[in-house]
C-alpha cells in the first residue's frame, strides 16, 4: 500500500508521524507520569493516613495500657495498703486482747452497755450475749476486761474512716463491739460465725473472709485473727468489718474516661465488686461476662504469677482493654475496663482526616490532569494543522517538479523527444532533470545514428533480398520444368545458408533432345560468393553446346573464372548432358561430389568419377569428359556437401551412408518428392542446430527415350508468339528439304490455325498451345495442334463463297477455307479435354 | 512488314514490304484506311510480299470496299507468284483489280 502511495502523500506522512507522533508520545509520557504520579500520591496518602492513624492508634492503646494498667497498679497498691493496714489493725488488736487476758488481774474495766442503749452512730463499745449464755460473774468480768479494747479500738476507728467497727467474739459466748451503730440481733452467737471459726482454725494467723453484705446492705469483707488466754488456749477472735466501697474508694463506682470502669474479684473469680453489682440479675461469676473469643481472658481467669497486666477482651458484648492488678492481702483481683474504641477513637479521627485531604489532593490532581488533557488535545489540533500545512508546502515543492519531469518523460515517451525538461531547482531533482536533458540529446543523437544505421542496414537488407529474389529467379524454378518432356521428370532445389546463397543448380535443354544439368558449389558465402556463382552459371550455360565437348566447355569456362578472379574464389561443379534418344549422357566434374546414379536395379549407388580440379582454381588445367549410358527407368541425384556435411547439434555430419539410405528408402518416389523426403531427413537430423551452408539437391528420372523426328513445342496461345510457331514448323521442314513453296503454303495453314486457337480457346485468358510435327512415311508432313480451351470445332463452319464479288464478300471464315485447300487432309478431334487438330501435306 | 507511302499525283501508292500475317495485316488495313481519306486512287504494290494470310486478305477486302464505296480504285500491282497463288485460291482474284 505504501509503494503505491504518491511521494507528496508520503512525504505528508511522514512529517505527520514524526511531528504528531512525538507530540503524542510526549504527551502520553507526561499523562503517564501525572496519572502515575498522581496514584503514587493517592496510595502515600493512603498508606500515610493508615499509618499515621495506625500509629496513632497503637500509640494511644499502648498509652491507654499504660496507663489503665498504672491506674490498675496503683489502686491495687493504694486497696492493698487499706487492707494491711486492717490487718495490722486486727493483728495488734489481738495482741492487745492476748495482753488483756494474760494480766486481767490489773485491769479493772467498767461495765458495758447492750447495743440498745446506746446512741445510734456515736461511736461506741456494747456488747451482747450469744443466746443461752447467762450473765455470769465471769462472764462480766470478761465483758469488763473486754471493755478495756476500747481503749485502742477508738482511735483505730476513728482515724480509719475505712473502718466501721471493730469487734470481739469470744469463747464464752460474748460479743464486744466497737461501732457507730446500735443495731443488733439477740439470736446473734459469734461462735457459729464463720469469721470465728476460721480465724480459730487458724490461731497465729490474719485471715481474710470472703466478702459479703451486711445487715445494712453494703459489701463488705472482714479481718480476723484468734487470740489466746494466758494458758495459750483460743479464748476468742477479733476482727473487723470494712465497706468494700470504702476501701476501694470512688475507683469501684468512678467513670474513666467515657467508658471505662472498675471492678474486682476475689480468688474464686467472682465478681465482688462492679458498678451494676447491686442490679438484678447481675452475674457474679467473671465467666458470664466474657464473650467466647476473647483473648487473655485466661490471664485474667487466673493470673497467679502475675500481678499486674493488661489484656484485650469482649466484655459484655464490648470490646475492651482490661487492666488488672492482684492484691497480695487478699489474692483479689482488681480490673479496669475501658472500651476499645474509645482508645483508639482519636487514631481513626486522625485517618479520616488524613484520608479527607488525601481525596482533596486527589480530586485536585485529577483536575489538573483532566485540564491538561483538554489543553492538549487543542494544542495537537493546532499543531496537527500547521504540520499538514507546512506538510503539504514542502511535500509539493518536492513533487511539484517530479510531476514536471514525470510529465515531460510522458511526452518523450510519446515519441516528443525535442521536449525539454523545464526544471530549474538546484537540488537532486534538478540534476537529475539536466540529466535527463543531457540523456535525451545523447538519446536524439544515438536515434540519429541508429536510424542512419538502420536504413543503411535495410538498404542493404533490401538489396541483399533483391539479391535473393534474383537469385532465385536464375535458377529454373518453374516446375514442371518441361511439361511437354514425356521423357524426364526432373526437380531441383536449394535452401540457402545465408540470404545469398554460393551453391546453384541449373538445367536446360541444349538443343531438343539433350538436357543438360549442373550442380555446382562456389566457395564462401553472401554476396561474393552470390555473384561469382552468376558468373560461373552463365558461363557454363553460354559454352554448353550440342557439339562442344564437355571437358572443353570447363577448360574455357575456368579460364574465362580465372581471368577475373581476383577474390580466389573458386567453384566445385558437375555437368551433365543427356542424350533424350538414345540415354548417352557425358559429364565433366570439377571437384565435385560425384553423383547417386540407380541403374536398372533401382538402387541408388554412388557414380565413381574422376574428380577434376574445381573451376577458378588454377589457370590452364584441362577437363575431360566421361559418359555413361542410361536406360529408361534410370535416375540421377546431383547434390553440394551442405546435404553431406549437415550438422546436428552434437557436431556429427549427415554424411554419405545417411544420404544414401535415405535415397534408397525413398527411391521410387518422383525427384519432387525424393527431395522433400531428403530435406525432412536432414531437417530432423540437424534439429535446432543452425545450417552452416546451402542445401541443393538435383533429382531426374529418364522415363523413356525420345521418339525419333518427332518435334514438339509448348507455347503461349497469343499471336505474338506466331513467329515461334512458324519458325519451329520451317526449321522441320528445312531439315526435311521441303521447297519454298510447300514451306510457304504451310506456313499460312499453320497461322490460320495457331490464330484461330488465339482468337477462340482461352477467352479472357492466355493458355497453353501444344504444336507437334513429324514425319510419316518419309513424305507425309503430320502437324497437330492441341489446346485445352473451349471445345471448338473449326471444321464445322461452312466454306465462303468466294464467287461472290468484293461487296458481297464477308470478312472471315476465309482462313480455314484457306487450311482446307492448301494441305491434303485436315481432322479434329476432342479428347481428354483438349482440341486436338491435324493436317497432313504431303511433300 | 514494312508500308512506304509515296503519292503520284491523285494517286497514293503504297509499297508493302514483308509477311503479311494476323499480326501485321492491321498495319496495312490502317494505312489503306488513311489512303482513302486523302484520296480515291491507291496503288498497293505488292513486289516485294511473299506472304500473305488470311487476315491480309481481309484488309485487302476492306480496302477494295472502300474503294467501291468511294468510288476510287485500288490496284494492287507486281503480286509474286505464292501471294497470286492464295488470291486465286480465295476468289480474290476476280474481286480485287491486279496488274
Amino acid at each position: 500500500m505504501l509503494k503505491n502511495m504518491k511521494i507528496g502523500v508520503k512525504i505528508l506522512l511522514v512529517v505527520l508521524f514524526m511531528s504528531l507522533g512525538t507530540l503524542v508520545f510526549a504527551f502520553v509520557n507526561a499523562y503517564f507520569s501525572m496519572d502515575r504520579l498522581s496514584d503514587l500520591f493517592q496510595r502515600t496518602n493512603v498508606s500515610l493516613g493508615l499509618t499515621a492513624s495506625d500509629d496513632s492508634k497503637e500509640a494511644l492503646q499502648a498509652q491507654a495500657e499504660e496507663y489503665l494498667t498504672r491506674i490498675a497498679g496503683k489502686q491495687a497498691l493504694y486497696s492493698n495498703q487499706e487492707l494491711r493496714e486492717i490487718s495490722r489493725m486486727v493483728t495488734t488488736a489481738a495482741g492487745y486482747l492476748e495482753y488483756l487476758y494474760a494480766n486481767g488481774e490489773r485491769f479493772a474495766g467498767r461495765s458495758l452497755p447492750l447495743p440498745d442503749q446506746t446512741v445510734d452512730g456515736v461511736p461506741c463499745s456494747k456488747y451482747t450475749l450469744a443466746p443461752g449464755v447467762s450473765r455470769t460473774d465471769d462472764v462480766w468480768r470478761e465483758v469488763c476486761l473486754l471493755s478495756n479494747c476500747e481503749a485502742v479500738f477508738a482511735p483505730d476507728l476513728s482515724e480509719n474512716s475505712m473502718v466501721d467497727n471493730l469487734y470481739v467474739g469470744t469463747v464464752s459466748g460474748i460479743s464486744y463491739r466497737y461501732s457507730r451503730s446500735n443495731l443488733y440481733n439477740r439470736s446473734y452467737d459469734p461462735r457459729r460465725q464463720d469469721w470465728y471459726q476460721r480465724a480459730a482454725a487458724h490461731p497465729d494467723e490474719t485471715i481474710w473472709l470472703d466478702t459479703y453484705t451486711d445487715s445494712f446492705g453494703h459489701m463488705c469483707i472482714t479481718s480476723a485473727r484468734a487470740f489466746r488466754d494466758a494458758q495459750g488456749n483460743v479464748a476468742g477472735v477479733v476482727a473487723s468489718d470494712i465497706r468494700l466501697s470504702d476501701m476501694l474508694g470512688e475507683i469501684s463506682t468512678a467513670k474513666i474516661g467515657q467508658s471505662g470502669y472498675a471492678f474486682v474479684m476475689d480468688r474464686d473469680r467472682q465478681l465482688i465488686a462492679h458498678p451494676d453489682y447491686f442490679t438484678d440479675g447481675f452475674q457474679k461469676d467473671i465467666a458470664a461476662h466474657v464473650q467466647a473469643g476473647g483473648s487473655g481472658l485466661e490471664a485474667a481467669q487466673a493470673p497467679d504469677g502475675k500481678s499486674t497486666g493488661i489484656v484485650r477482651l469482649t466484655l459484655d458484648g464490648v470490646d475492651s482493654y482490661m487492666a488488672f492488678s492482684i492484691l497480695e492481702e487478699t489474692g483479689w483481683c482488681l480490673c479496669i475496663c475501658i472500651d476499645r474504641d474509645e482508645v483508639i477513637q482519636p487514631a481513626l479521627d486522625t485517618k479520616e482526616t488524613i484520608d479527607r485531604i488525601t481525596d482533596d489532593a486527589q480530586n485536585a490532581t485529577q483536575a489538573f490532569m483532566s485540564a491538561s488533557m483538554r489543553q492538549f488535545v487543542i494544542f495537537c489540533v493546532a499543531a496537527g494543522i500547521l504540520v499538514l500545512a507546512l506538510s503539504l508546502a514542502v511535500s509539493g515543492s518536492i513533487t511539484r517538479p517530479i510531476k514536471k519531469l514525470s510529465r515531460s518523460v510522458e511526452r518523450i515517451g510519446k515519441g516528443e523527444l525535442d521536449t525539454k525538461v523545464a526544471v530549474e531547482s538546484a537540488d537532486e531533482i534538478g540534476s537529475l532533470a539536466a540529466a535527463f536533458n543531457h540523456m535525451l540529446d545523447d538519446l536524439n543523437a544515438y536515434i540519429d545514428q541508429i536510424t542512419w544505421i538502420t536504413a543503411e542496414k535495410e538498404r542493404i537488407g533490401a538489396e541483399l533480398s533483391v539479391a535473393t529474389q534474383i537469385q532465385a529467379d536464375m535458377l529454373p524454378n518453374i516446375f514442371p520444368a518441361f511439361p511437354e518432356r514425356e521423357e524426364i521428370d526432373i526437380y531441383a532445389t536449394m535452401t540457402p545458408a545465408k540470404e545469398v546463397g554460393g551453391d546453384f543448380y541449373d538445367f536446360f535443354m541444349v538443343d531438343d533432345t539433350h538436357l543438360a544439368m549442373v550442380m555446382a558449389d562456389v566457395s564462401g558465402k553472401g554476396v561474393p560468393a552470390a555473384l561469382f556463382m552468376v558468373i560461373g552459371k552463365t558461363l557454363i550455360k553460354d559454352h554448353t553446346e550440342p557439339e562442344t565437348s564437355l571437358g572443353d566447355v570447363f577448360t574455357e569456362v575456368n579460364r574465362l573464372l580465372c581471368e577475373s578472379n581476383e577474390e580466389g574464389l573458386f567453384i566445385t561443379a558437375f555437368e551433365c548432358v543427356l542424350d533424350l534418344e538414345t540415354g548417352h549422357m557425358v559429364y565433366v566434374n570439377a571437384g565435385h561430389e560425384p553423383p547417386f546414379v540407380a541403374g536398372s536395379s533401382g538402387i541408388y549407388q554412388l557414380y565413381q568419377v574422376k574428380p577434376g580440379f574445381v573451376l577458378a582454381g588454377m589457370d590452364g588445367v584441362q577437363y575431360t569428359q566421361g559418359a555413361l549410358e542410361l536406360m529408361p527407368g534410370d535416375r540421377i541425384f546431383l547434390y553440394t556437401d551442405g546435404v553431406t556435411e549437415a550438422t546436428d547439434a552434437g557436431k556429427e555430419l549427415y554424411g554419405m551412408k545417411r544420404l544414401e539410405e535415405v535415397l534408397n528408402r525413398h527411391a521410387a518416389l518422383p525427384p519432387e518428392q525424393l527431395l522433400a523426403a531428403v530435406k525432412s531427413d536432414i531437417d530432423s537430423f540437424v534439429g535446432e542446430a543452425e545450417q552452416f551452408d546451402d542445401i541443393t539437391m538435383l533429382g531426374m528420372i529418364y522415363k523413356k527415350k525420345a521418339g525419333r523426328g518427332v518435334k514438339k513445342v509448348v507455347l503461349d496461345a497469343k499471336l505474338t508468339v506466331l513467329g515461334e510457331v512458324t519458325l519451329f514448323v520451317n526449321r522441320f521442314m528445312e531439315q526435311l528439304g521441303c521447297d519454298e513453296r510447300v514451306k510457304g503454303q504451310t506456313d499460312i495453314a499453320v497461322e490460320e490455325i495457331f490464330a484461330n486457337i488465339c482468337h477462340y480457346a482461352y477467352p479472357g485468358e492466355v493458355g497453353k498451345v501444344t504444336v507437334e510435327v513429324r514425319m510419316e512415311d518419309g513424305q507425309r508432313l503430320v502437324l497437330t495442334f492441341s489446346d485445352s480451351g473451349v471445345r471448338y470445332n473449326p471444321l464445322e463452319k461452312p466454306d465462303p463463297d468466294i464467287t461472290l464479288g468484293a461487296q458481297e464478300r464477308e470478312i472471315g471464315g476465309l482462313g480455314i477455307y484457306m487450311v482446307k485447300n492448301i494441305m491434303d487432309e485436315v481432322s479434329y478431334r476432342y479428347e481428354d479435354g483438349k482440341n486436338i487438330l491435324t493436317m497432313v501435306k504431303c511433300i | 512488314m514494312n508500308i512506304e507511302r509515296t503519292e503520284n499525283g491523285e494517286e497514293i501508292i503504297l509499297t508493302v514490304e514483308g509477311r503479311v500475317d494476323a499480326n501485321t495485316s492491321r498495319e496495312l488495313q490502317d494505312a489503306i484506311i488513311m489512303a482513302f481519306q486523302s484520296a480515291n486512287k491507291l496503288v498497293v504494290d505488292f513486289a516485294k510480299v511473299e506472304y500473305v494470310a488470311s487476315a491480309g486478305l481481309r484488309a485487302l477486302l476492306l480496302g477494295q470496299k472502300t474503294a467501291v464505296s468511294k468510288a476510287g480504285s485500288m490496284k494492287l500491282t507486281h503480286v509474286a507468284e505464292a501471294v497470286m497463288e492464295v488470291l486465286n485460291m480465295t476468289g480474290f482474284a476476280s474481286i480485287l483489280t491486279i496488274e
